[in-house]
Parts: C-alpha cells; sequence; structure tokens
C-alpha cells in the first residue's frame, strides 16, 4: 500500500474520494440485498406499470376516436402476421424437406436433373418409406401458442441427410441458394 | 500529476469526457460482416463472411433476451466473433430481435422449441453439416440447456454455457423477485413487452454505486490522465444501453419458473407437454463461470455438473464478472483461447 505521506495533495483527495466511493458501493450493495428492497422494487414496478398502461390507454382511446389507428390496432395487424408468417415458415420447411426427400431419391435411381413434375407418385411414396429415420435433427413443429397447442409427436424429425454431401458431390453454398436468399427480409 | 497541472487539464478533459458520453449512440458496434440465412417474426440468423473456415462443426451463438448479441462481435480488434473466424470457425449468431407488444404471447417454448429448433436446422442446411456446437450465454445459455435436454441425441454435438442460470435460487435476483410480494402475472398482463429499459435499471441496481458512480468517474480519469478511453468504453455504452423488451409471456415464464419455483433444476420444467429434464443432456459440455458475477453467480449453475448425463464434462471457472468474462480486457487473451482450444478438439468429423 501506498504511504499516504509520500502522496500529493490532489493524490491524497483522489484517494480518499476512491476509498469513500467504494465503502459507499459496499454499503448500497447491501442495502439492495435485503428482502424489505425487493418488496419496495415490487411495488414501484407494479406502480410505474399501472401508470404505463392507463396512460397507454388512454392515448389509444384518444386516437381511435380520432379514427386514427392506435397501438392496439397495429399490434393487431402484427399478430395476423405473425400468424401468416409462422405457417409460410411451415410451408417452406416442409418444401425443403421435400426437395431433399427428391434429391435423395434420384441419387438413389441414377436419375438427374428431374423436378417435382417427373417423379411418379408412387416413386415417391416408395422414397418416403424407405427413407432412414434418425433421431434428434431439428423438425418444423406444428403450430404456435397463437395456433393453439402444438403436436406432441413433433418433436423429433427425420434426420435430414443433405444428398449432396452422402453421395460425394461439391456442398452447395448456401448464399448461392435462391431459397435461402429468397427468405430475407 | 501536480494539482495545477491537473486544473490546466481540467477543462478539456471535461470536454472530452462530455463529447465521449454524449456521442456513444453513434459508435459502431458489430463490424464483422455478415449474412443473413433465415429469418422469422423478429428472429434473425446470420453466418460471418469467412474465407478460413477450417473446423467443419459451426457454431451457433446464442445470447440473453435482455440485451442484443453485438456482444459477441462488440468492435475490431475486440469481437469474439473475429476470434472464431480467424481460429477457423464456421460462425453463426443467433439473434432474438426486439420484441413488441404483438410478442405477448411468445413464451420460453417458442423461443426453445421454434425459434432456436429452427434456427438449429437451419445452421445446418447452410453449414451443409449434420452437427453444430451451441454456444449460449446468460438466458440465452439457459435456453441452450434446454433445447439439448429436449434434443440429447443429434444435431447438438457441443454445448458451451457461459455464465448460465441454472438454479438460481440463492441469487440477489431470487431475492428481488421471486418473493409473493413481487407480482410478476400483474406486470406481464399490464406490459405485454416489458421494457427493456426497466430491466436493466433493474441490472444496474445490483450494484448502483458502480453502475451509477463509478464507471463514469473512472473515465474522467483516465481522460484526465491522458488516456483514450472512447473506442473501448462507446463500444461497450452503447450495448449496455441498448435493452429490447422482454416479451411479456416468456417474462413470466423466466421469473415464475426460474426465480419463484426453481422448476428446471428440479425437473419439473415443461415445454409443450416435454419435461425439459437436464439428466438427459449427454452432449459435449463445457461450463465457464465468473466468480464475480452478480447476476449469475456460479453457485447457481455449478448444480448443472452434477446433473447431465454427458461423459465429456468441462468446468472453467473465471475470475472475471458477467459480461467481463467475454468481453473485458482479459477475455481475447484468457478465455476465448481457452474456448477455441476445447472447441477445436470436438469440431473434426
Amino acid at each position: 500500500m501506498t504511504d499516504p505521506n509520500t502522496l500529493s495533495g490532489a493524490e491524497q483527495v483522489r484517494a480518499l474520494y476512491e476509498q469513500a466511493e467504494s465503502r459507499a458501493a459496499d454499503a448500497f450493495e447491501e442495502l439492495v440485498s435485503k428482502p424489505s428492497f425487493g418488496v419496495l422494487l415490487a411495488r414501484s414496478a407494479e406502480n410505474v406499470a399501472a401508470i404505463s398502461r392507463i396512460s397507454s390507454d388512454l392515448a389509444d382511446l384518444a386516437l381511435r376516436n380520432l379514427r386514427i389507428a392506435g397501438r392496439a390496432d397495429v399490434t393487431r395487424l402484427s399478430r395476423q402476421l405473425h400468424r401468416t408468417e409462422d405457417k409460410l415458415e411451415r410451408v417452406l420447411q416442409e418444401v425443403e424437406e421435400l426437395r431433399d426427400e427428391l434429391v435423395r431419391w434420384q441419387s438413389a435411381n441414377g436419375s438427374a436433373g428431374a423436378g417435382f413434375d417427373t417423379v411418379p407418385k408412387r416413386a415417391r411414396e416408395a422414397a418416403k418409406a424407405s427413407r432412414p429415420q434418425a433421431e434428434g435433427v431439428p423438425k418444423p413443429t406444428r403450430g404456435t401458442s397463437a395456433n393453439g397447442p402444438l403436436d406432441a409427436d413433433s418433436k423429433t424429425e427425420p434426420k435430414r441427410a443433405d444428398a449432396t454431401l452422402a453421395n460425394g458431390s461439391p456442398r452447395a453454398e448456401p448464399e448461392a441458394d435462391p431459397k435461402r436468399t429468397r427468405r430475407t427480409p | 500529476m501536480s494539482a495545477i497541472e491537473t486544473l490546466a487539464r481540467l477543462p478539456r478533459a471535461t470536454l472530452e469526457f462530455a463529447n465521449v458520453i454524449l456521442t456513444t449512440a453513434d459508435a459502431p458496434i458489430g463490424p464483422s460482416p455478415r449474412d443473413t440465412v433465415w429469418t422469422h417474426r423478429g428472429t434473425t440468423l446470420y453466418r460471418y463472411r469467412s474465407d478460413c473456415r477450417e473446423h467443419p462443426v459451426p457454431v451457433l451463438l446464442v445470447f440473453a433476451l435482455i440485451n442484443r448479441p453485438e456482444i459477441f462481435d462488440l468492435r475490431r480488434g475486440n469481437s469474439f466473433v473475429e476470434f472464431l473466424l480467424a481460429e477457423g470457425f464456421d460462425v453463426f449468431l443467433l439473434d432474438w430481435g426486439v420484441p413488441d407488444e404483438e410478442d405477448s404471447q411468445t413464451g420460453l417454448a417458442e423461443y426453445v422449441c421454434d425459434e432456436l429448433h429452427w434456427a438449429v436446422r437451419e445452421t445446418l442446411r447452410a453449414a451443409g453439416e449434420e452437427e453444430l456446437t451451441l454456444l449460449g450465454w446468460c438466458i440465452g445459455g439457459t435456453l441452450c440447456a434446454m433445447y439439448c435436454a429436449l434434443h440429447p441425441v443429434g444435431a447438438v454435438r457441443n454445448a458451451i454455457l457461459l455464465t448460465t442460470p441454472i438454479d438460481p435460487s440463492g441469487s440477489l435476483y431470487a431475492r428481488w423477485v421471486g418473493h409473493d410480494d413481487f407480482d410478476v402475472d400483474l406486470i406481464a398482463e399490464r406490459w405485454p413487452a416489458v421494457p427493456g429499459s426497466g430491466i436493466d435499471w433493474a441490472n444496474k441496481l445490483m450494484k448502483p454505486v458502480t453502475n451509477y458512480a463509478t464507471t463514469y468517474r473512472r473515465l474522467f480519469q483516465n481522460i484526465l490522465d491522458g488516456a483514450d478511453p472512447r473506442v473501448s468504453y462507446q463500444a461497450m455504452a452503447k450495448w449496455v444501453a441498448d435493452n429490447p423488451p422482454f416479451a411479456s409471456r416468456a417474462y413470466r415464464e423466466w421469473i415464475t419458473w426460474m426465480y419463484k419455483e426453481n422448476r428446471l433444476v428440479a425437473g419439473r420444467l415443461w415445454l409443450r407437454d416435454e419435461r425439459v429434464d437436464l439428466a438427459r443432456i449427454e452432449q459435449n459440455l463445457l461450463v465457464v463461470t465468473a466468480r464475480a458475477d452478480h447476476i449469475a453467480p456460479p453457485e447457481g449453475t455449478l448444480p448443472l455438473l452434477d446433473l447431465v448425463a454427458s461423459e465429456d464434462v468441462t468446468h472453467m471457472d473465471r475470475p472475471s464478472g458477467h459480461i467481463g468474462l467475454m468481453a473485458g480486457s482479459q477475455a481475447k487473451h484468457e478465455t476465448w483461447p481457452a474456448l477455441a482450444d476445447w472447441l477445436e478438439e470436438r469440431s473434426g468429423h
């Protein structure tokens, strides 16, 4: 520890201030750790929430009476957009899985360049039936809280095998994938 | 420095101090170039550009719900993302976005079973791999632990949990919000999106003098002493001040399940009719705690080590704080290399 006698006046003032600050920090930390402070915090949070809600409701009421869209209207529209986006996400995931299956099926049967329309339905079903079942790889879940309860069986999913990798062909860079870029905002 | 010299420097230091404070919002953070891989609602999955991806297993970074994930990529020369890219990792970042009133019904199940689940799926598709590393920090770590418990086999090969609340019963937070007087239902009903500024205020109140006085005093002192703390201070201060709201349902569930009922460690937490049993975690696991962490103290994380079924479990304890662990001045010399070493051994084919 530095000898106080060797310190200049300014340094002594600084040291004293830091000492006071350190003690104040300890005291305040002890204060906020008391259960009573928790109660005080809880009441304050409730009061602020109540005031905030009342003022927000009043402002919204005024706007609606003026025939101007308020926060509640924007929120309702946003929720509708969310529901649509949820459905679109699930459809996109299904499409991607079907595309992966098709590539696997084509690889297994030695055909190349065939699109969805050229694959006979029976062949697709056969490919699906013979698909290896692995567990633990993500799967799109069925529904969100906005759309009701989810299927319990949607937690596990057949493993997404990357067909191009499985067959030793070069891996596609995601940036170049039009499906990926299409989905960016 | 003599008293006269100090007095002479005072006006300039005051002006500089004011300038640093007032221009903090203009500081650039998150500088590493990245591409958007996938979006859903407010959630975005990014992939950082790199021309030296050596390790096949990609790393998916998951941050908490109460701050922005730019802390992983704070500023050039002090960025964990930059470090991982230089080490040859394929780095993805999950950004939860900024919830608003329309997200009031987004709960922990939506975060874990939808957003994180789909982000894992999209990461694997983008990387062309079948396994990845999940790296979660703070609440992000808890969400990752829940995900690993729900999916013990398959996509996640490695899990790294940084300062993660698992059993927060002894924490200061539990003392504040765990008792019956704190009516979380009332808060969640009245605030469809609990303001991030309120949560930040509560966080800072844990160390009020340090956060509201010492930080600014030190900044002024550094400037007065002739140092140039502008870049480092502004990046961190900007990140600290950026607090997205907490979706009210997720907030209610987080406070109730973690702090009031302590369900996770007791194995009584259910997401979508499935029990989150930490004993099911089988992934290679690295748990990092920070000794000076007052937000997620080590005692609240360590019970995880005894619960999991993983055969490969590593625990690192660092002498830093909750954020300083990864963003402090010593992080890039100590914590980051240790994480990279652990990852490198487990990221091959």
